[in-house]
């Protein structure tokens, strides 16, 4: 059942080249040094960001593959054929390793990670030093460098309101709660991103377990709210969740918000029985497809609002052929 | 909820605040969060608890690159990894209230792997329970080499 609220673990690397100074690099070159370095890790593919079109940019973004800033940086990502490793060139830090896996996965995560780091690190000298460890941009990366992040759907803990007192409880144990795209990203679609705050004085092996142990709190957290709002009034939920179905199937024009919005009930349905998913993979599939970047690259054109909300709808209208009622 | 300070983006948090001996939350946005954070670290400096540090003067600069102690400070931000050698006594106070603490402790370039880590703590169990302490402290010192050496 975790699936249903665990959506992705993510671990991420900040390291800089020895020497090299960490502002006005040339990206270009670090990374095909860095691509050559993962010939043997995978198939993986270099974008420099000035290469692409704006949308291309965004479609990235929203998988989670680059970050907002690395578009800003005109930086280079390297990315997995797989899109579950991508590797981010002069962002805030030279490089920047990623892994991203469904569900709670942060050590298989970490530990594969783990290995693309030691083939960049065999190309390149990284800046180190025994006090402070991995020498990063900002004093809030130091140390380790590591981010250990999981995405997780809380609709229950947020209709209940008891979300604040959640992420109070959280951001008193070092940990950082976010909306889905990270640093000042709003929550869509009840989606929070909880992260490890401290790099340093704590080990690699200790961050995983703590996100971990958060998640895993987090998680029956959630359940016991899911189990609340059931009770609180069982008939307006199933109420909502029919009537969210319904629209998101039939209708002519549907924005992101209020996309984001009906799809959390549809998935909420799911986890009551009172929809049935014959194929969660596809469900996820459609949601990244609807959002704005991901939505004109699959029509071939970039789209006004209006036009987009309309192309939305009609993939939304496939959702019925995954999903369906369960009883009365 | 909508952040208290900015009024535009969504709280993800709270911070307290003793006012008149009344603590009082106020829940922010993450942005408004580190602002709040950095002006209560710029205000630190006003009443002279970085006076030691010269702070103030912009006199402690990092040779290399110019960036200034004062500006690391404001910002969390450092201009190239000689600061970290340069100013290190003076990076170690900021540190510990960024990260609450100031020496790392985890992998390093030359570290084992994850997995080589767990195999040799799974042999320093074994040797410490057949009380074997000649071989339990040799492993102890490879396994804190192999997490970084820094203690």
């Amino acid at each position: 059942m975790n699936e249903n609220i665990i959506l992705s673990s993510r671990v991420r690397l900040a390291r800089n080249v020895d020497g090299v100074p960490f502002k006005g690099i040339n990206s270009a070159s670090i990374a095909t040094r860095a691509l050559n370095a993962l010939r043997e890790q995978g198939s993986y593919m270099m974008h420099s960001i000035n290469s692409l079109t704006g949308l291309e940019q965004t479609r990235l973004v929203e998988r989670h593959l680059i970050s907002k800033e690395l578009i800003d940086c005109q930086g280079s990502a390297i990315i997995r054929d797989d899109n579950k490793v991508s590797v981010m060139v002069g962002e805030e830090d030279h490089i920047r390793e990623q892994c991203i896996l469904p569900g709670l996965h942060l050590r298989e995560a970490y530990a594969e990670l783990r290995e693309i780091d030691r083939a960049i690190g065999k190309e390149f000298k990284f800046a180190f030093n025994p006090s402070f460890g991995y020498l990063t941009s900002c004093l809030t990366n130091i140390g380790t460098g590591m981010r250990a992040s999981v995405m997780m759907f809380l609709p229950a803990l947020a209709l209940t309101d008891s979300i604040g007192r959640c992420i109070g409880g959280i951001t008193r144990l070092n940990m950082a709660v976010r909306g889905v795209y990270g640093e000042g990203s709003k929550a869509e679609g009840y989606v929070y991103q909880i992260s490890n705050q401290k790099t340093l004085g704590i080990s690699e092996n200790d961050i995983v377990a703590s996100v971990e142990n958060v998640a895993t709190h987090m998680v029956e957290s959630e359940l016991k709210a899911r189990e609340a709002l059931m009770q609180v009034d069982p008939e307006g939920l199933r109420d909502k969740i029919l009537r969210s179905y319904g629209i998101i199937c039939n209708c002519y024009t549907m924005s992101k918000s209020e996309f984001m919005e009906l799809i959390a009930f549809v998935k909420l349905g799911v986890y009551y029985n009172i929809l049935s998913c014959s194929d969660h993979a596809a469900l996820e599939k459609i949601i990244t497809d609807v959002q704005p970047a991901s939505l004109c690259l699959g029509q071939g054109r970039r789209l006004d609002v209006g036009e987009r909300d309309k192309v939305r709808a009609s993939i939304c209208a496939k959702i019925q052929q995954i999903v369906c009622r369960i009883g009365g | 909820m909508i952040c208290q300070r900015c009024k535009q983006r969504e709280a993800t948090g709270y911070m307290e605040k003793t006012i008149n001996g009344l603590k009082t939350r106020i829940y922010v946005c993450p942005d408004c969060f580190k602002q709040a954070q950095l002006e209560m670290f710029s205000s630190f400096g006003d009443v002279g608890l970085f006076s030691g540090l010269n702070v103030h003067g912009g006199g402690i600069k990092c040779s290399k690159c110019g960036t200034t102690l004062r500006e690391i400070s404001d910002t969390c931000f450092v201009g190239c990894q000689n600061c970290y050698t340069e100013l290190s006594e003076h990076l170690k106070p900021i540190l510990r209230n960024i990260q609450s603490a100031a020496m790392h402790i985890g992998s390093g370039p030359n570290s084992e792997s994850v997995d080589e880590v767990a195999e040799l703590e799974a042999q320093l169990k074994k040797a410490v329970a057949e009380e074997n302490y000649e071989l339990a402290l040799k492993l102890q010192e490879r396994i804190r080499q192999s997490k970084g050496g820094a203690r």
